[in-house]
């Protein structure tokens, strides 16, 4: 019922909006623009022989629309609309907006702001508030519900937990969108009567928790092409408000500075977190270097979890030269963590990666794509056990060519890709467990004729998975797809077709052989410049040989979409 | 351990001091045992081993029988030299008491333990547990020792007893996410390979954990992952995969697809196999996203630039001016001086190839214009933007190497064409568009295409040509002398025509116009009297090849007679030779009678053709003639009254007329086949066949055919109607689809049917050839048998809305039968002679009269005279719901029919019959009359009258009869005017009915002048009224005895009635007049009732035995009911005029099983009383009053509105003591009204409880108002309740104003003094509906702050009430004992109830 009526909602501002917009069309006033879109699905999915991955009967409708009045009023609404899964019951069934005026913000509804990445960032909160930036100052505050209480029942075991949460962030700051200093702060608490007593079993502990953060956040275009970026917070954080409070004496400046906002108890922890970059950037080339260290258990209730204990150094270049055809771009960064130095070993990563593409024509390009992950251990507050050692390699390569064969009717396109992926771990004690290397070859023939809008392709690929434990997979075979266009391209059909012969080696030296089946069938119009209908339906049939993978799925999605 | 615990001692020699005082004293004593246990995960903080939970359990057990008063310490050691113990010298604030047996400590009994200022910390920084930070990582124990907490005895065995099992403490990591990177774009595949890689969580064994790897599809691009990881069921397509053993996945085509362009959210959950690890955030690591593939979907590769060089292989095809030419040789391959030679191939306007040559032409290729469809020649034409080409045609090749054209085959004759040159020229502008990559034109260019050529077409038109012609510059032509006949040849010289691009879509090609350029015109050889005149705008039209002639001109056709004009027909590009012309509603007389035309041919349009057409196929005859033909002609003929030269017309359409020079004429005089519905003289008509003879323009002969619906006859006649020469003739109607119709058809068999053979129009009437029979099929000797009564003797006419009118329009239509034309019909089986029968419409128009006047022959010469009437009244046919449908006869033999038959009928509805079905018509008739009436046929009256006498006697006989069944009722009667006036009559009823024979005799005499039977107090009886019944009662009321209207009633068993007449004796009622009667009825021998009734009237002002002038009218009535037990006694005195006040008004007494009660007045019939009569009209005072004494157990028929039980009292009077109106007296506005009254009632009950009930009241209302709107001035009424044993008075005064408001005060003693000074009715005793609630206005809301000052009063009121109770309740007792002896009295009094 909700989702009609918000659908009704959504259609009815919009059509009103388009009426306006035709309804006054004299140049003095500013018509009322719509800018955004909408997408609309439904579906069924029914699957044979496996449980069931998807719900039954998907259904949803996610949009972004913004409505531009006239006077510079900007209303962008956002909606996201659709079943969801049993396990979780955080609102998922969204819808918000944030109306602008001039240097005027308003949030209402489901929104996810974001202040600094320590700070309020991007947690979804039901609720309101706005940003102001008259002239230079920067002005910001929300308050809303962070997390909605979830008690868990004896039918419905799975669930999470959660105690309501509700919490308040504040802005204050001085600059441009371009160069400016934030002071940012953040408290939230949870509501310990919210949910009845949880019953904490040994893998869930849900206590009722509360924070306030503190933070700057920065961006500086220091001289034209430098650009310094910083974002500090410090983080109290109170894992069980239930437990008792500390004395107030007070060991540190900011205990007694927030003391009075904060109630400091033997469960708070206080942490800090702070990241900075440095960034050259010319148009043909540029440079960035980062460093990021967040205390360990870092964490503030207005950001979803993020990795924490880590201290990382990063340079992340990137060069174009021969007039755009070469780009290179790279990065290599390193990281470290057990920064409390209470860590039996301290665990380092040393990260890169290089992406090179080469265009010099139109009809021919390659891309060459390179990342590699090391992570090794070093002594922490003891020597590093070398069983469970962890020193491992992870490198991947794609190489990805194309060359066009193309005249005014048809166009010829061939593809060849490889990619490699090979985990190697170092430490033979777990190597056996670890290594794995996954090889994917790929050579497509796409054939197109322009005028017709008829198109065949041919695809051959070969795929090798070594896995662990000595355990392969391989398959391989064609696919085959045409796609035609109908009704001067408004109609655009496609059909997809693949046989892939699998061949298993178990872990225990069985050889299985078994096929996969793949075939999509894929059709969409485009109703006028707006509107779009489309239709899927893909089936799939696998039988590896393994007898948990001896199923097919059948599903089809009905989809419309409207951009405005 | 041992080294560490050495350590500490030696820096705390004094808590080593103590622990063995401890150990000493534990050993000594009982020890209390303590149980450490820590289970997973395990926390990595401090805090969470003091406050315990589920995690960490320490029992103590007390094993003595007493409580001890102790403290506790704790520790928490790790193995990797971190000691975190509760300082020794720290002491609870409240001594923790332990109780005998096992204790589990609660996480207050803890707290106190690890308090960050009563720990000693070694191995780690202090201040960052101050900061919350995490123990690090190691192998840790909990241990609890407990002291007396006045000695500091240990009292528990110290470490290693009293310690959890070392357990870990390490904070794992979640997996990091490595590939696909954070917010990167994964490359889709075919099949889908997707490579998820991650770091395992550091320092695991790879075989602790699994993965789960939830990827999940978003539903918008820039949402936060985060958000939507969780809901698995959102997204169309999304994915969980468990217990995965490595950190990496291979997403494969086994798995769901991943969509091209979406965004996906991806995170990998740790899972500790073993439950023991304690993983950060459940082992789930951040949430990630990647774009699998880019978001706009894959678009269609972009083409070559087409600014490239041409390829010459590649180009063969030129569009230049929309032409197309092949190219051969290319000199010049510039774009821009584009030259060679090719071929040109012409397909349209005509058909020709020709080799050209080309040079410095400007070429690109277009784009494809999708507005402009050129099928399959290409996604890219080459065309020529600037260029010119001229070519001469001399050499060139003509399809078929003629250059002969065909014709259209409504152009005919043949034409040949001379081709002479060609000439393209372009001029244009052209633009490259990057984001088509392609060229297009731009606006405002020119190209022109252009052929020069001559024509001459040999037509099929054969004119007399005349010679001498010389076109003048006027363009007038001057008459030659000689004339020869030939064919129209025209002939165009050679000139250039612009030609259109053709492209490949032959048929929409453009055609190539050529004028005439030269005017032609002559007479028709072979049409005599036509004239043709083409003039030189008229052209020829070329396209593919093929030739048409559009002809602009006229045509004149002769009319065949003298003195009709001929007619001019003009035509504009005509479809060759051949054309439809439309004119301007040309009438051709085809008979003028008196120099007036009578008929005449109407047509608008005119088939010409001015040639022979051999090949045209699709002129049919007689619509196409060489000459013209009216393909849709109407007939109009006068059909209107010609003595009044009124004009009115009938116009049909008939078959079409031809003109091929010798006037007009039929080709077809039977126009079969139309369904023409029309109103013929208003009745509802279809014409089906116009029949018309037409030669040398002049009608001959004819006539139309077709049906026509007569109501009442209710059926379809055939209609021939004559044309004459004047207009329409006559009609008839030759016979009738079904000539019976049944008007009458009841259960019992009676039926009237008549029959119509045919008959004529005349006048607006249809003039029926008819017969009526009336008869009972099943019983001859049942009423009337009358068969076959032709009523074509006397003039029955039906009008078109089914009356029946007679010739004389408004008499009834009637047949009279005298002498030898006397019918002979039977009634009853008597031989009937009839007279004259009427039949004719009841007032009304819904019924019927059918009327036989006759002679009954009873005997031999034994006849009545002719009055003898039988009438039968039934309902009329309604008009039938008719149409004629709209098929064709015979075409469709079952047309549709809409709702068969009429209403209900007991006969069932007539169905359409199969030749209704098949004539093209279809009838909804009406069920026939259900009902019989005959009138008058049984009552038999016979008067005879002598000087002094008259004597009267009706004999009805009763057949069938609702009321009476079968029998028969005799009145006499006798007036006796001399020698005094004497009234005797008598009545017989006898007969069966109801199953049972009922009789009745009836006597009665009455001599008013004669001296009657004295009877007392100067009154007397002056009469005699006797009757004796049996199972008969008399009708009405059961005190309407003196009524004579009996009918026969199975329970009764016998009845007697006798009464009187009674008067005073001196003045012969003048002062008494009434009546006194008494009437026994009885069911079997039981009496069943017993009625006495007295009537009287007292001095009659008007004289003896006007009652209507008496100046009291009343009477009384006793109803004995034996058998129930029943006394009921009424006096009603409907008039009492006592000059000073009028009265009126009821008395009854009720005694029976119900109890006992009288009254006066009831509130449905109150004593009323007006003083001095009303003669001051409403300003006259006037009351009502009702009273009633009861004593009942049960309901009293006819008083209902006394309780049902109980004895009491109830008694009601009302008085309205002025009532003003201004508008009887003044007729204006504004008006007043002002109403006082004033009402009192009483209830008292003194069985089965006292009760005593008491008001009294005053009402006064002044209302103003102007003409409709009426304004409330001012109410005021009074009110005193009273209610005992129940005390309570109150007493209510309500002055009420409208929005000023007022007082509604309330006094009143219950339960305790109160008074209102805006109260309500519950403020009253009792709500019996005469308080009205509160005054709405402003000064109702200040009494309500006075009321509070008021209510204090109240206070002192109280004292009083309590006083007045007392005294009442003594009075209540008194009557309580009264009552009792009343009701104890009247039951053994009367024996009966109670």
């Amino acid at each position: 019922m909700r989702f009609l009526l918000l659908f009704a909602t959504c259609w009815s501002c919009l059509t009103s909006s388009l009426l306006a917009q035709t309804d006054s069309p004299t140049p003095t006033t500013k018509p009322v623009k719509v800018s955004g879109g909408l997408n609309a699905y439904a579906g069924f999915y029914s699957a044979n022989g496996l449980a069931a991955r998807n719900q039954p009967s998907p259904v949803g409708l996610s949009g972004s629309v913004t409505v531009s009045l006239p006077g510079g009023i900007s209303l962008p609404f956002s909606a996201v609309l659709g079943n969801q899964g049993n396990s979780f019951r955080q609102p998922f069934n969204q819808f918000g907006v944030s109306p602008t005026y001039k240097w005027a913000t308003v949030h209402a509804g489901y929104r996810n702001v974001s202040f600094s990445p320590f700070t309020l960032a991007g947690h979804t909160f039901l609720g309101g508030g706005f940003e102001l930036n008259p002239g230079k100052l920067r002005l910001g505050a929300v308050y809303g519900r962070f997390n909605k209480a979830i008690s868990t029942n004896l039918a419905e075991p799975d669930i999470l937990p959660a105690y309501q949460r509700t919490g308040y962030a504040l802005k204050l700051g001085y600059g441009k969108p371009t160069n400016y200093v934030d002071l940012l702060m953040l408290r939230a608490k949870d509501d310990s009567s919210s949910i009845a007593s949880v019953p904490q079993s040994a893998t869930q502990t849900v206590t009722p928790a509360e924070n306030l953060v503190v933070g700057v956040t920065s961006r500086l275009l220091m001289i034209k092409h430098f650009v310094v970026e910083l974002d500090a917070a410090v983080s109290a954080y109170t894992r069980d408000v239930r437990s008792s409070e500390v004395s107030a004496e007070g060991r540190n400046a900011v205990t007694r500075l927030f003391g009075r906002l904060f109630t400091a108890r033997i469960s708070t922890q206080l942490t800090q977190a702070t990241q900075a970059a440095i960034g050259y950037r010319t148009k043909n080339a540029g440079i960035k270097l980062q460093y990021k260290r967040i205390d360990p258990n870092f964490q503030t209730m207005g950001a979803y979890y993020f990795q924490s204990d880590i201290e990382s150094y990063a340079v992340v270049p990137n060069l174009t030269v021969l007039k755009g055809k070469l780009r290179i771009s790279g990065s290599y960064g390193i990281q470290f963590d057990n920064l409390a130095k209470n860590k039996n070993a301290r665990t380092g990563r040393s990260i890169g990666s290089l992406i090179v593409s080469y265009n010099p024509a139109t009809k021919v390009g390659i891309d060459l794509q390179l990342s590699n992950y090391g992570i090794s251990q070093q002594a922490g507050i003891r020597p590093v056990i070398d069983t469970v050692r962890l020193a491992q390699n992870n490198f991947s390569a794609t190489v990805n060519t194309r060359y066009t064969i193309q005249n005014e009717e048809t166009v010829n396109l061939f593809t060849l890709s490889a990619t490699r992926q090979q985990l190697s771990d170092l430490n033979q004690h777990t190597a056996v467990f670890t290594n794995n290397t996954n090889t994917n070859l790929n050579l497509g023939y796409f054939y197109q004729r322009v005028k017709t809008g008829l198109g065949a392709n041919l695809l051959v690929s070969y795929t090798q998975a070594d896995l662990a434990l000595g355990m392969q997979t391989k398959f391989y075979g064609p696919t085959l797809g045409l796609t035609k266009a109908f009704l001067t391209n408004k109609l655009s059909t496609a059909l997809n077709a693949s046989y892939l012969l699998n061949q298993q080696t178990t872990q225990t030296g069985e050889s299985l052989n078994g096929q996969i089946i793949n075939a999509s069938a894929n059709a969409g119009y485009q109703l006028g410049k707006r509107q779009n209908f489309s239709l899927q339906l893909l089936y799939l049939n696998a039988n590896t040989g393994l007898a948990e993978q001896r199923y097919n799925e059948f599903r089809g999605t009905l989809g419309y979409g409207i951009t405005f | 351990m041992a080294s560490r615990f050495k350590k500490t001692a030696l820096r705390s020699p004094l808590w080593v001091l103590l622990s063995l005082i401890g150990l000493a004293q534990t050993l000594r004593a009982q020890p209390i045992q303590v149980l450490v246990n820590v289970n997973p995960p395990y926390s990595a903080y401090l805090q969470d081993y003091a406050g315990a939970g589920q995690q960490v359990q320490i029992r103590l057990i007390n094993p003595s029988a007493r409580a001890l008063e102790i403290r506790l310490q704790g520790s928490v050691t790790g193995d990797n030299g971190v000691s975190i113990r509760t300082l020794p010298n720290y002491r609870p604030p409240v001594p923790f008491v332990l109780q005998p047996g096992t204790t589990l400590l609660t996480r207050k009994d803890l707290e106190g333990l690890f308090d960050l200022n009563q720990i000693l910390v070694e191995g780690m920084n202090k201040n960052l547990l101050y900061q919350g930070k995490p123990l690090p990582e190691g192998s840790y124990q909990l241990c609890v020792q407990v002291f007396d907490n006045r000695t500091s005895q240990a009292l528990s065995a110290g470490e290693p007893l009293g310690c959890s099992p070392p357990f870990p403490v390490k904070a794992i990591e979640p997996p990091i996410l490595i590939a696909p990177f954070c917010d990167s774009e994964v490359m889709p595949t075919t099949p889908q390979a997707t490579v998820f890689t991650w770091s395992p969580p550091a320092g695991v064994l790879p075989t602790q954990v699994s993965y789960t790897l939830r990827v999940v599809e978003l539903p918008l691009q820039n949402v936060d992952p985060n958000v939507f990881i969780d809901a698995i069921a959102l997204p169309p397509s999304g994915i969980e995969i468990k217990n995965l053993p490595t950190s990496t996945f291979l997403y494969g085509p086994q798995y769901l697809p991943l969509k091209v362009g979406k965004r996906y959210a991806w995170r990998v959950q740790a899972v500790d196999k073993f439950g023991k690890l304690n993983l950060l955030n459940d082992g789930k690591s951040p949430v990630c996203a990647f774009q699998y593939g880019p978001a706009d979907t894959l678009k269609a590769p972009v083409l070559a630039n087409a600014k490239s060089p041409i390829s010459l292989s590649g180009l063969t095809e030129l569009i230049f001016c929309g032409q197309t030419i092949t190219v051969k040789k290319i000199t010049n391959p510039d774009r821009d001086h584009f030259s060679g030679s090719g071929t040109l191939v012409m397909k349209s306007p005509v058909k020709l190839s020709a080799e050209v040559s080309f040079s410095d032409l400007k070429i690109r290729p277009l784009a494809y214009d999708q507005s402009q469809k050129r099928g399959k020649s290409g996604f890219y034409d080459f065309t020529v933007i600037t260029g010119q080409l001229e070519n001469s045609l001399k050499g060139a090749q003509v399809d078929d190497k003629t250059a002969k054209l065909k014709t259209d085959p409504h152009t005919g004759g043949t034409a040949a064409m001379t081709y002479q040159a060609i000439r393209l020229v372009a001029n244009h502008s052209e633009l490259f568009d990057e984001k088509l990559n392609s060229h297009r034109l731009q606006k405002g260019g020119s190209d022109e295409a252009s052929i020069q050529t001559g024509l001459t077409w040999y037509s099929p038109i054969t004119i007399t040509t005349l010679t001498g012609y010389k076109p003048g510059k006027s363009g007038s032509f001057s008459p030659g002398t000689a004339s020869f006949d030939g064919n129209l040849t025209v002939d165009v010289p050679g000139s250039w025509y612009p030609i259109a691009s053709v492209g490949s879509e032959l048929k929409k090609a453009p055609a190539l116009k050529i004028p005439f350029s030269k005017a032609y015109e002559g007479p028709l050889s072979d049409l005599s009297g036509f004239y043709l005149n083409l003039r030189a705008d008229s052209y020829f039209e070329i396209q593919n090849g093929r030739l048409v002639a559009r002809l602009n001109g006229t045509v004149t056709v002769p009319s065949g007679r003298k003195e009709v004009a001929p007619l001019i027909v003009p035509f504009q590009e005509s479809d060759g030779i051949t054309f439809t012309a439309q004119i301007d509603d040309q009438q051709v007389p085809v008979s003028v009678v008196n120099d007036q035309a009578r008929l005449f041919l109407r047509f608008q349009k005119l088939n010409v053709q001015l040639g022979d057409l051999f090949e045209a196929g699709d002129l049919p005859y007689p619509q196409w003639v060489k000459g013209v033909s009216c393909p849709e002609v109407e007939f109009w003929m006068r059909s209107g009254d010609y003595n009044n030269d009124k004009l009115d017309w009938t116009i049909v359409p008939i078959n079409p007329v031809v003109n091929r020079g010798k006037g007009y004429e039929s080709t077809n005089a039977d126009r079969k086949g139309l369904n023409w519905q029309t109103k013929f003289l208003g009745f509802k008509g279809k014409i089906t066949d116009a029949i018309t003879v037409i030669k040398n323009s002049e009608f001959k002969v004819g006539h139309l055919v077709g049906q026509v619906y007569v109501p009442f006859v209710g059926s379809v006649g055939y209609l021939q109607i004559m044309i004459e020469k004047y207009g329409l003739g006559e009609a008839d109607v030759i016979s009738f689809d079904k000539s019976e119709r049944t008007l009458l058809d009841t259960p019992a068999g009676d039926r009237i049917v008549v029959k119509t053979n045919g008959g004529y129009f005349a006048d607006g009437y249809f003039y029926p050839d008819m017969a009526i029979s009336a008869y009972n099929a099943t019983n001859p000797t049942r009423g009337l048998d009358a068969r076959d009564i032709r009523m074509d003797a006397i003039d029955v006419a039906i009008t078109p809305k089914g009356e029946l009118v007679s010739d004389y329009k408004n008499k009834k239509a009637e047949a009279y039968y005298s002498g030898s034309k006397q019918k002979t019909a039977y009634l009853n089986g008597l031989d009937y002679h009839l007279a004259r029968v009427v039949l004719s419409d009841e007032a009304g128009g819904k019924q019927c009269r059918l009327s036989f006047n006759g002679k009954l022959v009873l005997g031999e010469k034994i006849v009545t005279d002719d009055q003898y009437l039988y009438d039968l009244v039934f309902a009329k046919p309604p008009v039938d719901d008719f149409n004629f449908t709209g098929s064709l006869p015979f075409s469709d033999p079952f047309p549709p029919t809409g709702t068969e038959g009429g209403g209900p009928s007991a006969d069932g509805a007539e169905t359409v019959s199969e030749a209704e079905r098949a004539a093209g018509y279809h009838l909804e008739r009406a069920a026939p009359a259900s009902f019989l009436k005959p009138l008058k046929a049984n009552t038999i009256h016979g008067s005879f009258s002598t000087g002094t006498a008259y004597y009267q006697g009706d004999f009805t006989l009763y057949t069938d009869d609702a009321t009476f069944g079968n029998g028969f009722r005799l009145d006499t009667k006798a007036l006796i005017f001399s020698p005094v006036n004497t009234q005797v009559g008598a009545t017989v009823i006898a007969g069966k009915a109801q199953g049972v024979k009922y009789w009745f005799a009836a006597f009665k005499y009455e001599s008013k002048d004669t001296p009657g039977i004295s009877l007392f107090l100067n009154l007397e009886a002056y009469g005699f009224e006797g009757r004796i019944y049996s199972h008969m009662k008399h009708v009405g009321e059961p005190s309407a005895i003196f009524n004579d209207n009996y009918v026969p009633d199975a329970g009764t068993s016998f009845g007697l009635f006798a009464a009187m007449p009674i008067q005073s004796v001196a003045d012969k009622g003048r002062l008494l007049w009434g009546k006194t009667g008494v009437e026994l009825t009885f069911q079997g021998f039981a009496p069943k009732q017993i009625t006495i009734r007295g009537d009287v009237n007292l001095e009659q002002l008007g004289g003896t035995g006007d009652a209507s002038t008496s100046r009291v009218q009343g009477y009384g009535v006793i109803v004995m009911a034996p058998k129930e037990k029943t006394i009921v006694g009424t006096v009603n005195m409907t008039k009492g005029d006592f000059t000073a006040v009028c009265m009126t008004g009821t008395a009854s007494f009720y005694m029976g099983p119900s109890g006992f009660a009288v009254s006066v007045g009831s509130p449905a019939q109150p004593v009323k009383a007006t003083a001095l009569c009303g003669i001051m009209g409403d300003l006259t005072p006037s009351a009502t009053a009702y009273c009633a004494i009861y004593a009942t157990n049960g309901s009293i028929g006819g008083m209902d509105w006394i309780p049902t039980s109980g004895i009491g009292i109830r008694a009601h009077l009302a008085a309205t003591l002025l009532n003003i109106d201004t508008r009887k007296f003044f007729v204006s506005n504004p008006w007043a009204t002002l109403t006082a009254g004033a009402d009192a009632d009483l209830d008292v009950t003194i069985r089965p409880s006292v009760d005593l009930y008491a008001r009294v009241g005053t009402d006064i209302n002044l209302n103003v108002g102007y003409s409709n709107y009426s304004y409330n001035l001012a109410n005021v009424s009074e009110s005193v309740q009273l209610t005992l044993p129940d005390f309570c008075l109150a007493y209510n005064k309500r002055i009420c104003f409208p929005v000023l408001g007022g007082c509604n005060l309330i006094v009143g003693l219950r339960p305790t003094p109160y008074m209102r000074t805006n109260g309500g009715p519950e403020d009253m005793c009792r709500d019996d509906g005469t308080v009205q609630g509160p005054c709405e206005g402003i000064l109702g809301w200040l009494m309500d702050g006075a009321q509070v000052i008021v209510n204090a009063a109240g206070e002192v009121l109280d004292t009083a009430y309590n006083l007045l109770k007392d005294a009442t309740g003594a009075v209540v007792k008194g009557a309580e004992a009264v009552g009792g002896a009343i009701k104890d009295g009247y039951c053994s009094t009367i024996g009966w109830g109670c």
